[in-house]
């Protein structure tokens, strides 16, 4: 019998520690390159890795229950096995940045202003539209924000007096509480048609894959412009959103040190290579991670990949509008400002 | 889908037909707060009401805690009143008895001792009250829950949701305050009999990091590692955590901040048995025809 694939085995690690036996204290399964202790990685000597990420507040012999399960887990019956690491992280919480009003309407059940960042822009002639896209926990909080809600830009948290009404929220991907069946969080803001002429902006395509090593670039809100490189190119688990717990799969990490790449206020933000000629996702959430000793070590900022959203957009738009024939993903062309 | 609406500290409850309503009594030192687990924020409105939840036929337990025939609610003395429909269950957790186990034991209380409320006038006497109630609700559509005039923001975890409503005090009261109580409770309640709650010693509820204690008081729960799981369907519903009293949870969190700065372990800190869960107050439950 040949060895499984390291996909098979995170595939088992995910079916054993998330379905059929939960553990609280799992924040995350991953392939990818991390380093151990203060050695920097170095994927031209070391082969990819399967990643469990445990919560800081496990104690040592539930870690090592933990780690003791993953091995039996990933044990092959002869020969090869995979290597398994334990990541010691915070939990993956959503970059959002949300504050309150003294003015909060009756009926409410979201936060009371909630800011991020409108990371791109998406024109579709064939159904003569243009579209802002931020990510669903800002834009749509997963249905809550109700359909043609206005969308203000610079929100109140910027500008306490309110910006100007960009644009209305129209498609966003619903997030399930579904174990791991979400794969991106998107929302779109629909804008009046040619708002911004050809010459302002830049044309992204999205990337068909984004391997480790890749170096990333993305301009947010919060933290400007900023660069990192992608060390996780799996990652599957559960992220906090403020309304609620979602899990999500098919997820890219980056691994940043004590650099911040993305915080509060940046989800949303477009991810692109450095030359910001093609997309690689969208920013969503982030964890910080640890060494044994409980010592900070590295943020770790997940984002969700752009061609996971460009073909979950076309099948809401083909299941809203019902064009003829169906869009597909190559009627989407992506922007983001110059 | 549950929801769940925890009652911690002095509340008055009626019910009627499908509809309840639930003072919280302006008392001085008192809060009122509403909202997420460790995130509860002030209640600034004086009415508010819980909307896109199922009307469930449960009735309200007024065995498990002070319930007052010939009462009525005056609109007098309230921070605040909660709207809410009927509820598909509600769990009276954490009950006080005159005694801990073995209680009742080969030498039971004398009838003069076997009690943990009593109305002054000796006419009504209480021997079982929860210190919390968890109101269980259905929802079709978590984004259509929400709580009117009121910023809760409803956080769902495998499918559950919880919303405590706090009314009581977070710091540890004294005599002072608690006689100052029966004077609001003698004004939000009109002929208000007035409670004396035992003494010497006060009687303690159940712990609630002790889900096995015989005085815990539901057995349709248990415990699943820090979760308590519903029998029937098996999702995760809330934390025990949830379950500790407001003042308890205020002290815990102080110490946290003590212990932090010292630099020592917390690893302890939510699990171990701990004598600030043996909060005594007259804060409680009263129910009102």
């Amino acid at each position: 019998m040949s060895p499984r694939t390291i996909d098979a085995v995170r595939n088992k690690l995910v079916a054993h520690f998330f379905q059929t036996n939960p553990n609280r204290l799992i924040n995350g399964i991953a392939i990818g390159f991390l380093p151990e202790g203060d050695q920097a990685p170095n994927p031209e000597t070391v082969h990819p890795r399967l990643l469990i990420y445990v919560d800081t507040s496990a104690a040592k012999c539930e870690q090592d229950a933990i780690h003791r399960q993953a091995l039996e887990v990933a044990k092959e019956p002869r020969g090869h096995a995979h290597p398994v690491q334990i990541v010691r992280s915070s939990r993956f919480v959503a970059l959002q940045d949300i504050s309150v009003s003294p003015s909060a309407p009756s009926r409410f059940n979201v936060p009371q202003i909630s800011a991020g960042t409108l990371g791109a822009r998406v024109k579709i002639d064939r159904i003569s539209q243009d579209y802002i896209m931020s990510s669903c926990h800002v834009l749509a909080f997963n249905g809550r924000v109700p359909l043609q809600a206005d969308i203000l830009s610079p929100g109140l948290i910027d500008d306490s007096t309110g910006g100007s009404r960009i644009g209305k929220r129209s498609y966003f991907e619903p997030l399930t509480d579904q174990p791991s069946v979400n794969t991106v969080d998107y929302a779109l803001a629909e804008e009046p048609r040619g708002s911004h002429p050809a010459a302002t902006l830049r044309a992204v395509t999205p990337a068909a894959s984004v391997p480790v090593r890749t170096p990333v670039t993305k301009m947010g809100r919060a933290t400007g412009r900023t660069n990192s490189v992608v060390w996780v190119p799996t990652w599957q688990g559960p992220i906090d959103f403020s309304f609620g717990t979602r899990s999500f799969q098919g997820l890219v990490g980056t691994h940043d040190d004590h650099n911040v790449f993305a915080s509060p206020g940046d989800s949303g933000a477009l991810i692109t290579d450095i030359g910001q000629t093609q997309g690689m996702g969208l920013v969503m959430a982030r964890a910080y991670l640890f060494d044994a000793t409980n010592n900070f070590t590295s943020y770790q900022v997940l984002f969700c990949k752009l061609t996971a959203v460009a073909e979950k957009l076309v099948d809401a738009i083909n299941t809203a509008l019902n064009p003829n024939p169906p869009l597909t993903v190559a009627d989407l062309q992506f922007f983001v400002d110059r | 889908m549950p929801l769940y609406v925890f009652l911690h500290g002095l509340t008055v409850v009626r019910q009627q037909g499908t509809d309840l309503e639930v003072v919280l009594p302006s008392v001085s030192g008192h809060v009122q707060k509403a909202g997420n687990w460790l995130a509860e924020t002030d209640i600034v409105n004086s009415d508010l009401t819980l909307r896109g939840v199922q009307t469930g036929n449960a009735p309200f337990p007024w065995d498990s805690m002070v319930f007052l025939p010939g009462t009525t609610l005056t609109t007098q003395s309230r921070a605040s009143t909660l709207h809410l429909s009927t509820p598909r269950e509600v769990l009276s957790l954490l009950t006080a008895r005159p005694t801990m186990p073995p209680y009742p034991g080969p030498q039971p209380l004398p009838a003069a001792q076997d009690y943990v409320v009593r109305t002054k006038t000796g006419g009504l006497v209480f021997t079982q009250v929860a210190s919390v109630h968890v109101l269980v609700y259905d929802y079709n559509d978590e984004n259509e829950v929400f709580l009117e005039k009121h910023s809760w923001e409803p956080c769902s975890h495998d499918g559950a949701m919880s919303l405590h409503i706090i009314s009581t005090s977070l710091e540890q009261e004294g005599q002072e305050h608690e006689d100052l109580t029966e004077t609001v409770m003698s004004q939000v309640l009109q002929n208000y009999p007035g409670l004396e709650f035992k003494r010497n010693p006060r009687p303690l509820a159940a712990p609630w990091i002790d889900p096995q204690h015989p005085y815990y008081n539901n057995q349709t729960l248990y415990p699943d590692g820090d979760h308590m799981l519903e029998r029937a369907s098996g999702p995760y519903a809330f934390a025990l955590a949830e379950l500790e009293h407001p003042t308890a949870r205020m002290l815990r969190l102080e110490r946290l901040g003590l212990m932090v700065r010292s630099q020592r372990s917390i690893a302890g800190l939510w699990s171990d048995p701990d004598v600030l869960g043996d909060r005594v107050c007259n804060c409680a439950t009263t129910g009102t025809p």
